[in-house]
């Protein structure tokens, strides 16, 4: 196995972690709030158009402005818990859909007969409707499960590990290796579930026409069980991470990382446990930082300047130091020093076309 | 056994009636078939019986109890009910089809076991051949007697029947109208029975009840339709099946 291929199996378990914690939990959150949503929705159809109206506009916003979107609202909070909200808003729509449509495609015949013998309306609900809806509402399951685990990529972008980072630190680092195991694994796990949920619907599928596949039943419940028991172990065991002393942060692009990884080894060497946590876009890492989510990482004066004071013009080193200075004390942060580099542009041409533009 | 007091039932309102201003009694035991056409309101009279509808006015008394007066699952409960079209459950085998309403009152396994097997040949279905087979694999016939099961396996003393042989081809049908008739008389079962079919309701009635435009214009045996019918409507009706049965007849006839 070659160095780069096997540093990047390395990372696999973290990753995996992360990505699985996020796509459960999400699915979890999605199909607790969906059912009982969709449900609701299928008894009255004055609650039903605004509720699915709502929930197919969030899924018209597309998926990287919903987590940023959800990071702004939890006042610039990154990492897991504004990644498992967009996620669990993004699996809504097609659960709560397919749970209405089941309903409504359970025979208004059987409905009436339930009924006229006598269930209540909770019976009817639980021994009837449910269990002739289910394979749809699993189908509806199935297709949330692969767009979480499509998305869940995305969320690297605001600071969630999963198997996004080895896209996009792979993408940022022309590691074609990272980028590669990265998709991979995604596209592994989205056909996993994928077929693990198609089985499920297949039972349910037979069940709802009355076929009771006793033996294979349980064998399958056995193998979702194991499955989701490994997965699990996985997410907990593999927990060790035990509270580092600073988060350093960094954006994604090649000089922030080596930037982050500068700041992490000088504070490791120092006896600190530091955790890196680089991808993040400019607003999101400077929301990071405020809230306190990232501790420490190297900012531009020029950024500052422009994109946050949306200042324009060029005062002159000294006074751009000066006022940025005072902006980012002003919330509350300590710029701690002057890195000692400094980005410039510049313009590269030939010699002729400079004499011809009298430069 | 069941009384119907001035029952009206209006959807708007009271713009229009589809039952209007109906009595009727039906003593224990007997057969009343509602004869209409589609419209006529005996469907929805029917489901008055057991509160599938409620009455805009008036009173149902179901073995002296006013129905609106008592619990509406309980009342179902004790009302056995057979479906057009038998409406089993499709995700339940016959056993479990049979079982559902014994099961909702809270009899043992062993009670439910015996009585579903009772009540499966009772209906001609034997249990031990039947008892897993799963609705889509029955014919419309054996899907109805699992219907007609169903609706005496909790040993009610009435029952209500909305077009239970509608959908049947015409042997299966005159095959399970005979069988009733004979289970009916044999557990002393009220019935009323919707249909849209004289010879059925002459075949199997002790009385019919004849309903059109949402008013019950005569209530009588055969006989009395036949010779003292009080609307020219009921007149009509009773020609059909008189004209098929000379024509049948005289076919026959010949043919010897």
């Amino acid at each position: 196995m070659s160095p780069v291929l096997r540093e990047q199996l390395l990372l696999l378990p973290e990753y995996l972690q992360g990505h699985l914690a996020l796509t459960f939990a999400a699915l979890g959150a999605g199909i607790a709030m969906s059912v009982p949503l969709g449900i609701v929705a299928s008894r009255s159809p004055r609650i039903r158009h605004p509720l699915l109206a709502t929930v197919s506009l969030i899924q018209t916003v597309p998926g990287l402005a919903i987590l940023a979107l959800v990071v702004a609202m939890l006042g610039g909070q990154i990492g897991f818990l504004p990644a498992f909200i967009a996620l669990t808003l993004y699996s809504m729509l097609p659960i709560m859909r397919n749970t209405v449509s089941g309903l409504e495609g359970v025979p208004a015949e059987v409905v009436e007969a339930a009924r006229g013998i006598g269930l209540a309306p909770r019976q009817r609900l639980w021994k009837v409707e449910l269990p002739l809806a289910l394979p749809v509402i699993v189908a509806g399951i199935r297709t949330a499960a692969v767009w979480t685990v499509g998305m869940a990529t995305l969320s690297t972008l605001v600071g969630a590990s999963s198997f996004g980072n080895y896209i996009f630190i792979g993408i940022q680092t022309r590691n074609l290796t990272a980028v590669t195991v990265g998709s991979l694994a995604a596209a592994a796990l989205a056909i996993l579930l994928d077929t693990l949920i198609g089985s499920l619907q297949w039972i349910a599928e037979r069940r709802a026409i009355g076929v009771g596949l006793r033996e294979l039943r349980r064998a399958i419940v056995l193998a979702v069980t194991l499955s989701l028991a490994f997965a699990m172990a996985l997410v907990f065991t593999l927990k060790p991470a035990p509270k580092p002393d600073f988060i350093v942060g960094g954006k994604p692009f090649t000089e922030q990382y080596i930037l982050a990884s500068l700041l992490a080894e000088r504070l490791t060497a120092e006896g600190f446990l530091v955790e890196q946590n680089i991808g993040m876009g400019s607003d999101v890492i400077f929301n990071a930082i405020g809230s306190g989510t990232v501790d420490l990482y190297v900012e531009y004066s020029g950024t500052i300047w422009g994109s946050f004071m949306r200042r324009e013009g060029n005062p002159g080193r000294a006074e751009i130091t000066e006022i940025t200075q005072t902006f980012v004390r002003e919330r509350g942060l300590n710029p701690v020093g002057l890195a000692g580099f400094q980005n410039r542009y510049a313009l590269a041409m030939r010699r002729e076309r400079q004499r011809s533009l009298g430069l | 056994m069941i009384e119907l007091i001035h029952v009206q039932k209006s959807f708007d309102g009271g713009a229009s009636y589809a039952v209007a201003d109906t009595c009727l009694t039906i003593p224990r035991g007997e057969l009343l078939a509602l004869i209409g056409e589609s419209g006529s309101g005996k469907t929805t009279t029917l489901k008055m019986i057991n509160r599938l509808e409620e009455p805009t006015s008036g009173q149902v008394l179901v073995a002296g109890r006013d129905v609106l007066e008592q619990n509406v699952q309980e009342l179902r409960r004790n009302i056995g009910y057979v479906f057009q079209g038998a409406g089993l459950f499709p995700h339940h085998n016959v056993a479990r089809n049979v079982a559902a309403v014994p099961e909702l009152l809270g009899w043992s396994k062993e009670l439910i076991e015996a009585r579903s097997r009772e009540v499966c040949d009772l209906v001609g279905l034997p249990f031990d051949d039947y008892a897993r087979r799963i609705p889509a694999e029955l014919s419309g016939g054996q899907q109805q007697r699992v219907g007609v099961a169903r609706a005496l396996a909790a040993r009610p003393d009435v029952l209500l029947m909305d077009e239970p042989f509608g959908a049947l081809d015409p042997i299966t049908r005159a095959g399970l109208q005979e069988e009733f008739r004979r289970i009916q008389q044999e557990l002393d079962l009220t019935v009323v029975l919707v249909t849209h079919d004289m010879t059925e309701a002459m075949l199997m009635a002790d009385r019919i009840a004849v309903m059109q435009g949402g008013e019950l214009l005569q209530v009588g045996t055969a006989s009395e339709l036949l010779n003292h019918p009080t609307h020219d409507y009921v007149t009509q009706l009773m020609e059909m099946p008189r004209r098929r049965a000379e024509r049948l007849e005289r076919l026959m006839r010949a043919a010897e």
